[in-house]
């Protein structure tokens, strides 16, 4: 059986996910509203009860990939002045 | 008759207070004096959860960092794209709202205070012409009202104490790039030099009061040339006179520049280079419950066992995500022979 489940989700904020929530099943947050969760009961409501969208691991990483390639093509965009002190936004590998 | 010794190899342990979670191991066994009852410890952990999204996603944000998780201010900014922020936005445990303005946008500037009585001072423009700030504001619970310069202007400083009582450790000048090892101590009006620190940092995470403060992670470099920094674990503390070298942090912490809070004798930080977070007891660092997404470059604050992160990059891009922490907890039971 897969660790995780993929999807996407809109961060709604406060109580988007809880303590309790976060005690009971692995969640992570990445670019794109891509969310995995831990592959249980508990995760699969979460995923459901926030109007999720179920992804395959490809599919989730293909939005993360496309997001964070939109960020470094802004960042290039930038002016030397801009980019003072930052740094260009790195590629991003679900677990 | 079988005793409890014998069946696991040791004795009831006898206390006379509630067993705290450093201390205590789940499922532990416990005499408790005063109550004259056999007790057992659960250990519910510590995790971080989603609080109010701020109106602004951005990062290089400041936050009032001795505020509280529902007692927080949130200024300045940078991004998306080169946008520079002279944004406040007040948070009370739900939502945040804005509220007025700094005099000027800018970005990587120090943070300090509480929602009530915040400082805003340094920091870095991009815009041009490129500024590197000397200038600081107080914010009086409404408004911001310039007050004494830093005598070096400088961003991406480790700031760390109250409105009328604290320090500017260290930092950089952008464009042309240079660091600085110099302290400023600031008295609720002026800024005076201090003691150097023992080396050129940048992007530390400053922690505590004035006379009990401390400076950790972020970058060094063994001179002032800004392309010699690298990501340091050092661990600073300062005693409102004197900088000392404490234990490191843990080599997973390494650079970690984004946010924290508490004191100096229970800090944390969290938000670069990954997830993790770190509490320090004022001798050792120990990893905690990682926060659910990146935060890098964001702000945050408030005590060790209830902190709050918001805004920063990375993951995603730009951040307007909130989280607050709950320490983690023992629960006494009182053991029966029902």
């Amino acid at each position: 059986m897969a660790l995780f489940i993929y999807g996407t989700a809109t961060h709604t904020g406060k109580n988007f996910f809880t303590a309790e929530d976060r005690r009971a099943f692995f969640l992570r947050g990445y670019p794109a509203n891509v969310w995995v969760v831990g592959n249980n009961e508990k995760g699969a409501l979460w995923l459901a009860n926030h109007n999720g969208v179920e992804k395959t691991k490809s599919e989730a990483q293909a939005l993360v990939t496309a997001d964070v390639n939109a960020a470094q093509a802004a960042w290039d965009a930038l002016s030397e002045e801009a980019r003072a002190g930052t740094n260009r936004p790195t590629e991003v590998t679900l677990p | 008759m079988t005793t409890y010794r014998e069946i696991f190899g040791k004795s009831v342990k006898s206390i006379d207070t509630g067993p705290s979670p450093a201390t205590t191991l789940e499922g532990s066994i416990n005499y408790d004096t005063p109550s004259e009852q056999f007790k057992s410890a659960t250990l519910t952990p510590g995790a971080w959860a989603s609080g109010g999204n701020l109106n602004t996603g951005r990062y290089f944000i400041n936050a009032s960092t001795a505020g509280t998780q529902n007692a927080m201010l949130g200024f300045a900014g940078y991004g998306p794209g080169s946008s520079i922020h002279a944004l406040t936005e007040s948070y009370n445990g739900t939502s945040w709202s804005e509220v007025a303005d700094l005099p000027v946008a800018k970005s990587r500037a120090g943070g300090t205070g509480t929602q009530a009585a915040a400082l805003c001072f340094g920091g870095f423009s991009p815009a041009g012409p490129n500024t590197t700030f000397n200038t600081t504001e107080e914010w009086g619970g409404s408004s911001w009202t310039g007050t004494g310069n830093m005598n070096q202007a400088r961003c991406y400083m480790g700031g760390f104490g109250t409105q009328t009582a604290s320090v500017a450790a260290a930092g950089a000048r952008l464009n042309p790039d240079l660091l600085y090892n110099v302290t400023e101590e600031y008295d609720g009006s002026t800024w005076t030099s201090g003691n150097a620190m023992p080396g050129f940092f940048v992007q530390q995470t400053g922690v505590g009061t004035l006379t009990a403060g401390i400076a950790m992670a972020g970058r060094k470099s063994p001179s002032s040339a800004y392309s010699g920094r690298s990501n340091t674990t050092a661990t600073l503390e300062y005693d409102g006179t004197n900088w000392t070298a404490a234990n490191s942090a843990p080599a997973s912490a390494e650079g970690s520049g984004g946010s924290g809070g508490g004191t100096q004798s229970a800090a944390w930080m969290g938000g670069w280079p990954d997830k993790a977070v770190q509490h320090y007891d004022g001798t050792n660092y120990s990893t905690v419950e990682s926060t659910a997404t990146r935060q890098s470059s964001g702000g945050g604050g408030a005590v060790q066992s209830a902190g709050i992160i918001f805004g920063g990059i990375v993951d995603p891009p730009i951040s307007n995500a909130t989280e607050e922490y709950t320490g983690a907890t023992i629960t006494k039971r009182t053991l029966t022979t029902s």
